[in-house]
């Protein structure tokens, strides 16, 4: 799995979005360590979940240790492009009402 | 005469004292006083009575007495006088006319030292007196002298007995001389000393007495004695006999210049063979140190030592010590052992170390130190504590030997028998266990190895020939190691050469035939026995045949465990045994097939015996009969292989506990499915999947295929389930069995989709409801609460021992109304 990221405009913050279809058990821990050093750098994420239609309870458990990272330090965490299945899940476990989550990034960006 | 009295008169007046007059007659005293005016103290009494007043407060020198005279006469007086010591001695002149014989006779036995007649005659009554007077003082004065003299006589006694106390008491032995070196005196000593035969030589001189120095060379006497210091030679006694001597000789100067001698002396023949044993200890101890120099030498050389004091404080390294660690003595000295301190050791190993030291007892151990460079070094250590005279450590004595070679040609040996064990496995997985064809029409196939400690000689190979048919070929070598994993490889090969010579002969004729196993086996065993007679070996197998189209199972076995055939139908377990040698113990040996019919569902179970020998710590073995019922279990069941082979193996386990497999344990099973395969169109799929959270991909696709007319939400949903239910039973795999796979069965009902997980393990059925925490502090706890919100029942079983189902059920939307998130 590779992250891929690209800047806000204005240098607001940071999207990443995945390469993979998938964020389950198999491959959670590894996006969780590879998305920490973003968290770490930047005040605002945008996650871009476009590509994923598949999450199970691990990859939310991942997205949860994500938004409690950027909380800690008054950051901030958008979700943006969730599929139909993602969206279910979230709902499903109640997560939409924790997880600020937006159709698009520019909408994400118009929220600030 | 007058010259002489006034001589005698200056005298009288200056020392004579005092003359008490007695007359009663006044004139008498008038005159006599004044004759001796001048002379002599005078005092006058009238009478007798007064005059013994007088004497009595003032005794005079000289009483001069009238005779006659009233009351007491002046024999009277005289009378009592006598009778008083005190006065007795005073000397009375008596004056008297009187001058018969009688009166005289009776004075002087009264003590009267001379007679006047009356009337006085004062020249001669003076020259009386003074006479007496002076007698008198010179007779007091010869008394007191003579007191004078007994006290200092009686002071000289003391003295000299004094003298003679301190002469013998000595522990030394002395001698006096006189100027001409005659003896004077001897001690008891020098009396002992010389055998008592000095006291015969008092008086005589030393003639009979020899000296000599310490070199046996002779000393005069008169050499001896001008010496002032302390001289050590020998003596030699008179009666013979020499001893060895130190004389001191001190000049003793009298008034008249002449000289005594005292000779001291002072056997020092014990302290000579005192010197003599000091000598010759000094001595052993010269021989003693060099030979400890040379011993810690030697050990300096190999070993490294260093020594601490009570503290811990290093006090002494050597050189070896140095130049293993890295660090000068400078470096060290001063500082504790914390220095070289690694971290190899947890601290209970220091703990017990110190422990033992302070209670006085040696430590031995190997004790990982780092070098100044921060390498690591092992040095094999005997730690001794030197004890003071209470019992109480005072320093530590630390000796190492350098055994990081050792350590290291160890580690290096255990990595290398670790790379051959894995090389071994890798032979074996590669080599020896095939991989069975996965997708055969109608045939499921499980299997599963648990190697003992290193390579055994267990193999099994699959041949799939067409359609129909399948071959599979196991066995078990004789022996372990390499060379068993080598012959089952040859074993192996000379199976795929005799398919390949049988086959090839066969070119050209149709229809061709597969050569039957038995051909197979004797062509095999002509090529492998003499081999294997030549190497001392011989193997145990069974080629087995499954015929789907002629529903046959054809089998050769030499000398192996037999098949177990379940029957489906039955739910009975046949032991198919064989009855030939195994190959390479008899070239004569001709192997024989024996046949028999099998239908769809029937399970075929290979096993070689080192499962069914399966040894626990009590000594039991797990024993075929288990095996069979577990098969059985799996008919009744209808379970599929891998599940049937996963309660095997799971039993096998629960057996053994933690004892460990002395053979290789493997298993094969081939089960007779329906002639509907495993194919898009089938309403059963079943699969086995390994036990990794990253190969799930296989029960989405299944899903996702079988499933494929569904709604989007609905697959997603049951997908989402499953891989939280496969999840979770990775997760909790037991340590052991983590390569036992997961057997899914995806079945499609006419109303709703089954998704069935089979694993070896626990139902993992949690006991409070699943209701996680929603507010997003905590990161897990969803799985199970997903599961059953995503599909509508879930449900636990244990179909086999030691396996766990779990069920998950999903309907499709058409037929019921799916449960509202």
């Amino acid at each position: 799995m590779q992250l891929k990221t690209q800047t806000l405009a204005g240098n607001a913050g940071l999207v990443i979005a995945f390469d993979v279809d998938h964020l389950d058990a198999g491959n959670a821990p590894e996006f969780k360590e590879k998305i920490q050093a973003h968290l770490d750098q930047n005040n605002l994420v945008v996650i871009d979940m476009q590509a994923l239609n598949f999450v199970d309870s691990s990859g939310l458990g991942a997205m949860l240790s994500c938004l409690r990272s950027m909380s800690n330090k008054q950051g901030q965490l958008k979700l943006v492009g969730l599929t139909k299945p993602v969206r279910a899940l979230f709902e499903l476990v109640r997560m939409h009402r924790i997880f600020s989550i937006y159709n698009t990034v520019e909408e994400a960006q118009a929220s600030i | 005469m007058s010259q002489n009295l006034s001589l005698i008169e200056d005298k009288v007046q200056s020392t004579l004292g005092t003359v008490l007059i007695v007359d009663d007659d006044e004139i008498n005293c008038l005159i006599a006083t004044k004759g001796l005016e001048g002379h002599a103290q005078i005092r006058v009494a009238k009478s007798g009575a007064e005059a013994l007043k007088i004497i009595a407060s003032s005794p005079p020198q000289l009483i001069l007495m009238d005779v006659m005279m009233p009351e007491m006469s002046g024999f009277d007086v005289a009378e009592v006088l006598s009778k008083d010591p005190a006065t007795r001695n005073i000397p009375i002149i008596f004056l008297t006319a009187m001058s018969d014989q009688a009166s005289h006779l009776r004075g002087l036995s009264l003590g009267a030292r001379d007679f006047l007649p009356k009337p006085i005659d004062l020249g001669v009554l003076r020259l009386r007196v003074v006479n007496l007077l002076e007698r008198e003082s010179l007779r007091h004065s010869l008394m007191e002298k003579q007191h004078q003299l007994q006290q200092a006589l009686q002071q000289l006694t003391e003295s000299h007995h004094l003298l003679e106390a301190i002469f013998n008491t000595s522990s030394e032995a002395r001698i006096v001389l006189d100027y001409q070196n005659r003896i004077m005196m001897s001690d008891q000593n020098a009396n002992t000393m010389f055998k008592g035969e000095l006291s015969n030589l008092v008086g005589q001189n030393l003639d009979g007495v020899s000296f000599f120095d310490m070199q046996q060379h002779p000393i005069a006497i008169e050499d001896l004695l001008r010496r002032v210091d302390m001289v050590e030679c020998i003596v030699e006694l008179p009666h013979g006999g020499r001893l060895p001597v130190a004389i001191k000789n001190m000049h003793v100067t009298s008034n008249e210049q002449k000289h005594a001698t005292l000779l001291t002396l002072r056997d020092i023949s014990e302290q000579l063979r005192l010197k003599t044993e000091k000598r010759e200890t000094d001595h052993r101890l010269t021989l003693l140190l060099a030979e400890l120099r040379q011993q810690k030498y030697a050990l300096d050389e190999h070993a490294l030592v260093s020594i601490t004091n009570y503290s811990g404080v290093i006090t002494y390294v050597n050189e070896q010590l140095c130049a293993v660690s890295g660090y000068g003595a400078d470096e060290l000295l001063g500082q504790t052992h914390r220095i070289l301190k690694s971290d190899m050791h947890p601290p209970e190993f220091y703990d017990e170390m110190l422990d033992t030291i302070y209670s006085g007892k040696t430590w031995h151990g190997e004790i990982a130190n780092r070098a100044k460079d921060g390498s690591i070094y092992w040095v094999s250590s005997t730690i001794v504590p030197w004890l003071d005279s209470e019992g109480m450590p005072y320093q530590y004595v630390a000796i190492y030997t350098n055994i990081s070679d050792r350590v290291q040609a160890e580690e290096e040996l255990r990595l290398a028998r670790a790379h051959q064990l894995k090389i071994s496995a890798d032979i074996q997985s590669q080599l020896l266990f095939g991989k069975p064809p996965q997708h055969l029409k109608g045939l499921s196939i499980s299997y599963f190895t648990e190697g003992s400690e290193g390579i055994d000689g267990d193999f099994y190979t699959f041949q799939e020939f067409n359609d129909t048919t399948l071959d599979v070929l196991t066995g078990d070598v004789m022996g372990k190691g390499v060379t068993a994993a080598l012959i089952g490889a040859a074993v192996q090969n000379a199976y795929k050469r005799a398919l390949v010579q049988l086959m090839g002969s066969d070119l050209g004729q149709s229809p061709r035939q597969l050569p039957s196993p038995a051909l197979i086996v004797n062509t095999m065993h002509a090529q492998l026995t003499p081999e294997m007679i030549l190497l001392g070996s011989f193997v145990t197998l069974i080629l087995m045949r499954v015929n789907r189209a002629a529903s046959t199972l054809t089998w050769v076995n030499a000398g192996h465990t037999p098949i177990l055939l379940g029957l489906h139908q039955s739910c009975t377990v046949e032991t198919l045994t064989g009855d030939n040698l195994p190959i390479g113990v008899l070239r004569e040996e001709i192997y024989t097939e024996h046949v028999t019919q099998v239908s769809t569902g029937d399970t075929i179970l290979l096993y070689s015996d080192g499962l069914s020998e399966s040894t626990n710590t009590r000594g039991e073995q797990f024993g075929s009969e288990k095996i069979s019922q577990i098969l059985k279990i799996g008919l009744h069941k209808k379970a599929k292989p891998g599940i049937i082979l996963g309660s095997l193996r799971s039993e096998i386990h629960n057996h053994m506990q933690f004892a460990m497999g002395g053979d290789d344990s493997t298993a094969v099973l081939v089960q007779l499915r329906s002639s509907d395969d495993a194919g898009t169109s089938s309403n059963i799929v079943s699969f086995d999947l390994p036990r990794q959270l990253e190969q799930l991909k296989t029960l989405r696709q299944g899903i996702e295929a079988l499933c494929s007319d569904q709604p989007e939400e609905y697959v997603q949903m049951l997908i989402l389930a499953a891989f939280e239910a496969a999840t979770n039973v990775i997760r909790h795999s037991p340590e052991t069995l983590t390569d036992s796979p997961l057997t899914v069965v995806l079945k499609r009902e006419q109303d709703h989709t089954v998704v069935e997980l089979s694993y070896v393990g626990e139902n993992f059925i949690p006991t409070t409801p699943a209701i996680p925490d929603f507010s997003g502090d905590t990161t897990g706890g969803f799985g199970l609460y997903i599961i059953e919100n995503s599909v509508d029942y879930v449900e636990h079983d244990q179909p086999m021992p030691g396996i766990a189902t779990i069920r998950l059920i999903k309907n499709f939307a058409s037929t019921e109304s799916s449960k509202s998130i």
